[in-house]
């Protein structure tokens, strides 16, 4: 597991050859950088820091300040403290303060990459277990009656809590800057996190006051209610997905039927002016090879304006008996004169004045 | 007035002639082996009214064929049987329209076929 370390230092060239001599040990830990402290309280709040290395001397927030801070806030997050103006009661300070390292500038990077190193170890002195359900785990701590305190990861929610014991009393936990029974709450509903155990409890002060049964039952509540809602939302998504895709198959089968529906309309316009092509073809060809250029043939087209005459004329030829209509002439003392060939739409064939009228409806009849 | 369309009714393979008045009225039809047929039975109105503007016309059925004719007073449809020369139907009402044109103007059509049935 690579951990973050957060270097604290008002010289950016000093942060920055830092950061640039310890990139070779990024197997074990990674570099996070802070101008001064109030920018290092700030990302405390946002990372999961493991550990710092601050200078003494900054602007705003200074190096004792910002230890005091992680005393009180993170005292499980181990301090280091770089300076160039070393004197014996400002190293005394310092290990008094709660730093854990002491290194005065300058000093080769590689002395505090062995420092950074050890330290870190330190945090699992008493092992590491993976894949626990840290509520079982916690209850052997409190009958052992064990102090120590126990790093949890939970790597599935990209999370990190600390919880700190005393004789088996859960004194505090820690998510981030989140401290006390809310964060204990959080932490012991996580299921399958690593366990790093460093055998001393970091934290002095009490902020836990719950008896940890109490706790954990009542973290196991919350689990549930949270599993509970997640389950509720669960199925309204699979339920809003099935919605979703209901809606997109009936789009897709009206698409579909509406697709039929245009290709076999097309089919049937190309049919019918397949027909009616081969149709006017057969006319002229008829014409052309009975009567030959004298037909006087002009235009073939379909046309229902006739059809109340159609219908007219056919009503007349049942009166008599005379059976189905069969063509129409017509000289209506127009230009052309016309031939009717009734139908589902009339086909109209418009003829030049003077043409073989007789000869062309025998042909046409016949 | 039978006399004046002998000459059509003559004609082989001709079934009838029927002429009416422009309102539909049926002025005159005559037909030649032709059963059970009373035109007066029929509103021609509408066929009349349809035919207006038409100076010849053919309808060819399956078993008949009708020839046409009209002027600006009459309509003349003549019923004949599917080879019936029609050139000879066409000529010979050449010849009987005008004679028909001018008996109209003189008397009236009606009052002259009138005259006829009394």
């Amino acid at each position: 597991m690579i951990r973050d370390i957060l270097i604290v230092d008002d010289d950016q060239e000093m942060l920055l050859s830092l950061k640039e001599g310890l990139e070779k040990y990024g197997e074990t830990f990674s570099v996070l950088l802070a101008g001064d402290g109030e920018d290092a309280i700030n990302k405390l709040k946002g990372n999961h820091i493991s550990l710092v290395v601050t200078d003494l001397k900054m602007p705003r927030i200074d190096g004792f300040t910002l230890l005091a801070h992680i005393m009180e806030h993170y005292p499980d997050i181990p301090v280091i403290i770089i300076t160039a103006y070393s004197t014996p009661k400002m190293k005394s300070m310092a290990k008094e303060g709660g730093a854990v390292g002491y290194i005065e500038k300058p000093f080769l990077v590689e002395g505090l990459a062995r420092k950074i190193m050890f330290t870190l170890r330190n945090e699992a002195d008493g092992g590491i277990l993976h894949s626990v359900s840290s509520g079982m785990f916690l209850q052997v701590i409190e009958m052992e009656q064990k102090t120590c305190t126990i790093r949890v990861n939970n790597t599935l929610l990209s999370k990190k809590g600390v919880l700190f014991f005393r004789d088996g009393k859960l004194l505090d936990a820690r998510i981030n800057g989140a401290q006390g029974e809310a964060a204990a709450l959080q932490i012991l509903s996580w299921d399958n996190v690593t366990l790093s155990i460093q055998n001393e409890c970091l934290q002095q002060k009490k902020n836990i006051y719950g008896d940890l049964q109490a706790i954990l039952l009542e973290a196991m509540r919350l689990k549930d209610e949270d599993q509970r809602r997640k389950e509720v939302r669960r199925k309204e998504e699979a339920h809003k997905k099935a919605e979703a895709s209901k809606r997109e198959e009936t789009q897709k089968r009206k698409k579909a039927a509406s697709r039929i529906e245009d290709e076999k309309k097309a089919k049937k316009e190309n049919a019918v002016q397949k027909t009616e092509g081969s149709f006017f073809d057969t006319i002229k060809v008829k014409l052309e090879n009975e009567i030959g250029e004298r037909a006087g043939v002009q235009k073939i087209y379909l046309d229902n304006s006739w059809d109340s005459f159609i219908s007219l004329i056919s009503e007349t030829g049942k009166f008599f008996d005379a059976g189905k209509l069969k063509t129409c002439y017509l000289d209506k003392q127009e230009p052309n004169d016309f031939i009717i060939i009734p139908g589902e739409k009339s086909t109209i064939i418009t003829l030049k004045p003077n043409s073989p009228i007789e000869r062309i409806m025998e042909v046409l009849n016949s | 007035m039978k006399e004046l369309f002998n000459d059509i009714l003559g004609i082989e393979d001709i079934r009838g002639v029927m002429l009416f008045s422009l309102d539909g009225e049926v002025l005159f039809s005559e037909f030649v082996s032709y059963p059970n047929i009373s035109p007066e039975a029929r509103d021609w109105h509408p066929l009349v009214e349809a035919l207006i503007g038409v100076r010849e016309g053919e309808f060819a059925f399956e078993k008949y064929r009708f020839y046409i004719r009209s002027t600006s007073l009459h309509c003349l449809m003549v019923i004949m049987d599917i080879f019936a020369p029609v050139s000879m139907v066409r000529l010979n009402c050449d010849l009987l329209l005008p004679s028909l044109q001018q008996t109209t103007k003189s008397k009236g059509l009606g009052q002259f076929f009138k005259k006829k049935n009394s």
